[in-house]
Order: C-alpha cells, then structure tokens, then sequence
C-alpha cells in the first residue's frame, strides 16, 4: 500500500492543490493553522456550517474554500 | 435628544456607519471607529491565508460593534448572494449591504443585478441594505423588492467628490418609507453636513477617513458633521430668497 495516500489527500483550497491529513474539515483547519471561530467554509460549492465540521470528513478531490472578515467599506 | 435610526428590527444612536478598509494600521482603525462614535462598521469576506503565517483577526477588533458585511467585488447577484449566505453562516446576524458592481472603473452598480439579489435575500429573510446610485426610479424599485435600507451613492465610491446631485437625493429621501443611508463618495466633513440636511437617515463612509492624513481627527470631524447636519435637519431650515430681508427693525431709530 501507498503510504503517503494513506497519509494524506489531497483536496483544493482556495483553489490550490493542497495535501491533507485524512480527517474532519475541523482536524483541517488545526492543519492548516487556522481558527475555526474567525472562518466560514463551502466544500464543493455549498456551505459547510459550522455544526458539521467536527465531523464532516474531508474528501480526496474536494474543493474547499475558507474565508475570513477582512477590512472593507 | 431621542433620535433612533431603525433599520429592520435594528436601533442605532449613531447615524455614522464607518468601513474598515485602508486603514494604515489597527490601531488607527480601532481610534478611528471609537472617535467617530459610529456603532456600525461594514467588513468584506475573502479567501483566508492558508499558507500559515499569523494575520490579524479584522473580528477581534471590532467587538461591541454590529457588523454589516459587504458583497464589495461582486458583479453578479449570485456572488453576491453567495456572499450573504457566507457572511451570516459567520454569525454575525441578518444585517448585510448589498452591492453588484456593474463597472470596476466607476464601481457604480448594476440595477438589474441588484434588484435580483435583493429579492432574494429578503426570501431568505436578510437584512439587506442595498447600494444603488441617486436615482429616485431604483431606490423605490428596491424599496419595493423589500430592502430594508437604500444606499445611494453620493458619488463613485472612494472619489471624495461629495453629493453631486443634492436634488436626487431629496427627492430619494422625500418619497422613501424605509431609511436612506448615502453610501459613497464622502470627502470631507461638509459631505455629511449636507447628506444630513437634505433628511438622509445615516451616512456610510470609509475613504474619507481612512485615507485623511490623520483619521482620527478627520473621524471626529465626521461625527460632528453628522450631529450638526441632522439637527440642521430636524430644526428646519428656512427657506431661500433672491433678496435681503432684514434681521433689525427698519423703523423706530
């Protein structure tokens, strides 16, 4: 068996290829260095909420996007 | 005075609603906020950082204030209605302000788009405040699509060339039943003076500030504009004539 499949997938985020451990989208945002509380997510074009990510697996292929408030008028 | 600014099931004090955007530094934003006594800030979803260097959370500075998220680069209704769903799933409440640019050189809207998203989102029971620019015709259009607030650009967002057609937007203000917010284009202090007095219910401002040489002042500079404007307001101006009419008595010297 491949190890590194079993180690990680790899997913798109904000549309880059990304590898990821295999988890929920909460285990990947820790990943990823981010606090869950400051983003929002869609996974495929629909929101993730937030009630699911603990425990909504993050699959190969899946094409996140995180985003965040940034200042604006 | 006793004077609320109701927008939706929302009451505000302030009638100043200050962006967060161009700020040279936090802290500059944080005083600038603070002085202008606005309890209104409007913030913009992006893609986050993933690449792991520590930024600055825009959420933890401004707690204590409602956030009013903006669709700011969107140029259709379904990224900007997107961008709604986006913005409440943050948690933030129903409040947003709705723009669909039709033109990156002008940033004006584009009506058709607008009008669309907002019948959307108010299915979806949104708060939503709609920018537009000064035409009587479309503000009561998204009036009547159920937005609860209309925005009329003064002028171009970020020009600072003041309220350039005084008379729209009067007859915006005399013919709305929901709040009219003038949303772009303010310099200077004067730019809200006038707003105000021409009976708009707030005033949305970013540039103006954030781009001043010190903010701070220029913010406070804002906040007593808009107090002075709306009370100019309130206390009914008298009217214009071509000829003197004399302030002393003309008689009994």
């Amino acid at each position: 068996m491949d190890t590194r499949q079993a180690n990680s997938i790899q997913v798109f985020i904000n549309g880059k290829p990304r590898q990821v451990p295999p988890g929920s989208l909460l285990e990947m945002l820790r990943v990823l260095g981010i606090e869950p509380a400051s983003v929002v997510m869609e996974v495929n074009e629909e929101i993730a909420p937030r009630a699911v990510w603990s425990e909504r697996p993050v699959a190969a292929g899946d094409r996140i996007e995180i985003l965040k408030f940034v200042g604006g008028g | 005075m006793n004077d609320i600014l109701k927008i939706g099931s929302k009451e505000f004090r302030s009638r100043l609603f200050l962006g967060t955007g161009k700020y040279a530094t936090m802290q500059l934003m944080v005083d600038s906020l603070a002085a202008s006594g606005c309890e209104v800030v409007t913030v913009a979803l992006r893609r986050a950082n993933i690449d792991g260097t520590p930024v600055e959370d825009m959420m933890s500075y401004l707690k204590g204030y409602t956030l009013l998220p903006n669709t700011a680069g969107c140029y259709t209704p379904e990224e900007a209605i997107r961008v709604c769903r986006l913005a409440r799933e943050m948690g933030v409440g129903e409040l947003v302000k709705l723009e669909v640019i039709g033109d990156d050189k002008t940033l004006l809207p584009e009506h058709i788009g607008t009008l669309e998203a907002t019948k959307v989102l108010v299915k979806e029971c949104f708060t939503g405040l709609a920018y537009t620019n000064d035409d009587p015709v479309m503000a009561r259009k998204l009036e009547e699509a159920g937005a609860a607030a209309v925005m009329p650009a003064g002028s171009p967002i970020g020009c600072g060339r003041g309220i350039l057609n005084r008379s729209n937007i009067h007859i915006i203000v005399e013919n709305a039943k929901v709040p009219i917010i003038v949303d772009a284009g303010v310099g200077t202090a004067s730019d809200v003076a006038i707003a105000f007095e021409l009976g708009v219910d707030g005033v949305l401002l970013n540039t103006g500030i954030a781009g001043a040489r010190d903010p701070v002042n220029m913010a406070r500079a804002m906040r007593h504009a808009a107090e002075a404007g709306r009370l100019a307001y309130l206390s009914g101006r008298i009217e214009k004539r071509l000829y003197a009419k004399a302030s002393s008595p003309l008689k009994d010297f």
